[in-house]
């Protein structure tokens, strides 16, 4: 009969594929295994096979080892009064410079100024972040006293053709003389003071004398007006900087970024703000506030890098 | 077989080259070279000062009277006049002080006003009729009146003397008077970027024409002085690098002034005359000088 025999053959196909004998599906199985094994023996012994490894291998010990550079932007912005937001500058400016991922970085400028002493930390932290990487100044609406200050120790600065930059000098309230009473005593002479009105008019002139010294040395040749009338301490629009070499070029916040990656021999780079507690809003400084600025003085001088108006 | 897996080896490192380039040229065209550190010499940094003046007080003795304004809101301490005072009184002068409720004719011209019909008119002592041999104004704040300048005019005229101080950081209406004799206190303060006593706003002056107020002075330190116009009548003139906040004509500027044939001097600077100030440079012996002619040639002791 045909059906036993179909049944048959089938059951003989059963047992051969339970049994793995020396059955014929056995030997299908058994030889499309050897050819792979002999295909992939082939292909992992072969040179492309190699080149692939490296490029892989590369491609992982690359991404790590050759990230993508960045470019960061620091905000300056407002007065320099607050040695919190001073502190955090100096930090952002810090961590710049140690951050071997950052290549450049471009300084958000948009101050008045603020005292001496802050401002200059600001500088010689800018100075030695210079040293490392690239740095571009580009100022916004005011780089005056202070602001332009810390824009000197950039290697390049950008503004917009009315920006207002300058104020090249310092001021400060002048000592009282001390209050004296029976009850409270000094051991010294200018144990309160600090020293007599002279003295002080002497500290503003080294100040002053500074703050020009460094304007001179760091715009060089490219500054193209003389000494004596920096020392007026005017206020200049960007255009009118650009011409006598207080700034290097007009420009945005993205040509200074171009410039800082051009310094940097960097491309293809990303670009990230590096994050700066907001300082006292400046709207709050009007121009009464040299007043309660001067109020501070008190016995002793305050000395300010700071361009306001005047009572 | 060492040479087939040297070969391999090879193989997978120029890939790891090939990646490691590839992926740097992607990112990188160049490197940064930082430019020269350029620093100021801090240690270089020094304010020369104006050096004070060992200066003693040779006077003639004299006598007379010096009026003090302070009837007009005058803008300066009493101890600001300190030094020129104590050389007024070396010299025998006695000063006096006219305030808002005295009479201007009566101190300085000895006349008293006739009391309206019906008053009892009362005579004043022999010695409150003398009247005043100089008149010193300071930085006033109220304009003179009519009747003022009218008192005045006439006081010079009889040989009185007046002594006009200002000071561009004082408000003053000293031009309400000053203006009758041909001297106009400008709105102005000099300035000195060049050569000044340690700030711009404080400056020499060793331009003197030949007087009894300007004798034997060489230089001079004023802090923050103004500039006076007049006809002529200017004695002491600032140098070509000392220039006027607001005056721009080139002309030659002058802080102090001698008019109506050397009875009204004009000094644009009140600091100067001030303890330490005065002694800096030839501050004493101008601050002297003063006091010498304000003493009234008629009462003046041989010396």
């Amino acid at each position: 009969m045909v059906v036993p025999g179909y049944i048959d053959s089938l059951l003989n196909l059963f047992l051969c594929y339970i049994m793995w004998g020396n059955s014929y599906l056995y030997r299908i199985i058994l030889t499309r295994l050897e050819f792979t094994m002999r295909l992939l023996r082939r292909w992992f012994t072969s040179i492309p096979f190699f080149a692939v490894l490296g490029l892989a291998l590369g491609a992982v010990i690359a991404i790590p080892l050759i990230p993508q550079p960045k470019i960061v932007t620091i905000s300056i912005s407002d007065v320099l009064l607050d040695q919190t937001y001073v502190d955090d500058i100096l930090k952002a400016l810090t961590q710049a410079r140690e951050d071997n991922n950052i290549k450049a970085v471009v300084l958000e400028i948009d101050s008045p100024g603020g005292y001496v002493v802050t401002t200059e930390q600001i500088y010689l932290e800018v100075l030695r972040l210079r040293q490392k990487k690239p740095v571009v100044a580009s100022v916004k609406m005011m780089a005056a006293s202070g602001g332009y200050y810390i824009a000197v120790a950039a290697n390049y600065i950008y503004a917009q053709p009315t920006s207002e930059m300058g104020s090249v000098g310092a001021r400060s309230g002048l000592p009282e003389p001390e209050k004296l009473n029976e009850t409270s005593l000094t051991s010294g002479l200018f144990k309160a003071t600090g020293g007599s009105k002279r003295k002080a008019i002497a500290e503003l002139e080294m100040i002053r004398q500074e703050f020009v010294s460094a304007v001179m040395s760091q715009r060089g040749s490219r500054l193209k007006i003389p000494e004596e009338e920096l020392s007026q301490a005017k206020l200049y629009l960007g255009i009118e900087g650009l011409r006598y070499g207080l700034i290097d070029a007009i420009g945005t916040r993205t040509d200074a970024i171009k410039k800082a990656a051009e310094l940097a021999g960097i491309r293809n780079y990303g670009v990230s703000g590096l994050y700066i507690s907001q300082p006292i809003p400046f709207f709050l400084f009007g121009s009464a506030d040299w007043a309660k600025l001067k109020a501070q003085t008190g016995t002793m001088p305050v000395y300010y890098y700071l361009y306001i108006e005047s009572e | 077989m060492a040479k087939l897996i040297l070969v391999r080896i090879g193989i997978v490192l120029i890939g790891l080259v090939v990646i490691g380039l590839g992926r740097g040229l992607f990112f990188y065209r160049g490197f940064y070279s930082p430019p020269p550190g350029e620093m100021p010499s801090y240690e270089s940094f020094t304010v020369p000062t104006a050096p004070t003046s060992e200066f003693t007080d040779n006077h003639t003795q004299g006598e007379g009277i010096i009026l003090i304004d302070l009837a007009h809101k005058n803008d300066f301490e009493g101890k600001e006049l300190n030094v020129l005072l104590l050389r007024l009184v070396s010299r025998g002068l006695t000063i006096k002080y006219f305030d808002a409720k005295d009479d201007l004719k009566k101190e300085l011209l000895a006349k008293v006003e006739e009391p309206p019909d019906g008053q009892v008119k009362v005579k004043p002592a022999a010695e409150e009729l003398k009247p005043a041999d100089a008149f010193i104004v300071v930085s006033p704040s109220l304009e003179f009146s009519k009747e003022e300048i009218k008192t005045v005019e006439e006081f010079v005229k009889g040989g009185g003397k007046v002594l006009f101080i200002a000071d561009p950081t004082r408000s003053s209406q000293v031009n309400s008077l000053a203006i009758r004799f041909g001297l106009i206190f400008e709105s102005d303060y000099l300035y000195n970027m060049k050569e000044n006593e340690i700030n711009y706003r404080n400056i020499f002056v060793s331009d003197f024409k030949e007087n009894d107020i300007t004798k034997e002075l060489k230089k001079i330190a004023l802090y923050t002085a103004g500039s006076i116009s007049s006809d002529n009548a200017s004695i002491a003139f600032v140098d070509q690098n000392t220039f006027s906040s607001v005056i721009e004509s080139g002309r030659k500027l002058a802080p102090l002034a001698l008019a109506q044939e050397s009875k009204v001097l004009a000094l644009y600077d009140l600091t100067f005359i001030t303890e330490p100030y005065n002694s800096i440079l030839d501050n004493n012996r101008l601050i002297s000088n003063i006091a010498d002619w304000l003493i009234p040639p008629a009462k003046k002791a041989k010396p």
